[in-house]
């Protein structure tokens, strides 16, 4: 036992503290590298599109989807303390689904804008 | 297990599957899907960066770039199969399935960095 301890008389835990907060915020704080990684390709695919309007499409709701995930990433981390608090799985199925569907997208629109530029 | 409870597990909707595992082991899979998404986008803007930046000739330089971008895509389908067999073998208290897509993208990557290094020789031999 530290001196501390012996001072104010604490005891050694039982069980570990139980580091919710800390798998939250590395969960969420990957959700947020995605976004930028997302965000990063759209800027890419609006560079290719060259101010041609329609072809900027895929870019610019790339961007939009990439701000969502940033929220989504914040909201994600204080849903799941609150799920695990209350003794639920933090499952986040909609929200892995959702950004299956955005990537595999986005790698479809990024070859048809290149097959049509070239 | 009889094959019948196998396959009637496996069309349950995932959040009905057998037991929640630990809350960590859940958050690190959907980590370990984040991170082969954030791999998919880096093979597309690489896709992307080889069509407009590698030198060589055009053909080949998009054939290259297709082929990273739909890999790209490809993967970030495959990491969301592997996310949810990984849950499901979790619930179920089954060992985690073996992915194949760590060696598989390490060989198309090698494969195309070859392809972009044998490109830039042959355009700096013929200019």
């Amino acid at each position: 036992m530290t001196l501390r301890g012996r001072l104010f008389g604490y005891r050694r835990r039982a069980e570990p503290a139980i580091d919710i907060g800390l798998q939250a915020e590395r969960t969420a704080m990957a959700w947020q590298r995605t976004a930028l990684g997302v965000a990063g390709v759209s800027g890419l695919l609006l560079h290719v599109a060259d101010r041609s309007l329609v072809a900027s499409a895929p870019g610019v709701v790339g961007l939009v989807a990439a701000v969502v995930l940033l929220g989504a990433g914040d909201r994600r981390y204080t849903r799941t303390v609150r799920r695990v608090e209350d003794g639920e799985s933090p499952l986040g199925l909609v929200s892995v689904r959702l950004v299956t569907v955005g990537v595999v997208t986005l790698s479809v629109s990024a070859v048809a804008l290149l097959a049509v530029k070239t | 297990m009889t094959d019948e409870t196998s396959t009637r597990r496996s069309r349950l909707p995932l959040d009905e599957v057998g037991e929640p595992p630990d809350y960590r082991f859940t958050l690190a899979n959907e980590r370990t899907f984040l991170a082969w998404i954030r791999t998919a986008l880096a093979l597309m803007a690489a896709g992307v960066a080889v069509v407009q930046l590698i030198p060589g000739l055009p053909v080949m330089r998009h054939a290259l770039g297709f082929v990273l971008i739909s890999l790209g895509g490809v993967l970030a389908a495959g990491s969301y199969a592997h996310w949810e067999h990984n849950e499901r073998a979790m619930r179920l208290g089954e060992r985690l399935p073996h992915s194949p897509v760590p060696r598989l993208v390490a060989g198309v990557l090698s494969l195309a960095a070859l392809a972009a290094l044998v490109l830039t020789i042959v355009d700096l031999v013929t200019s």
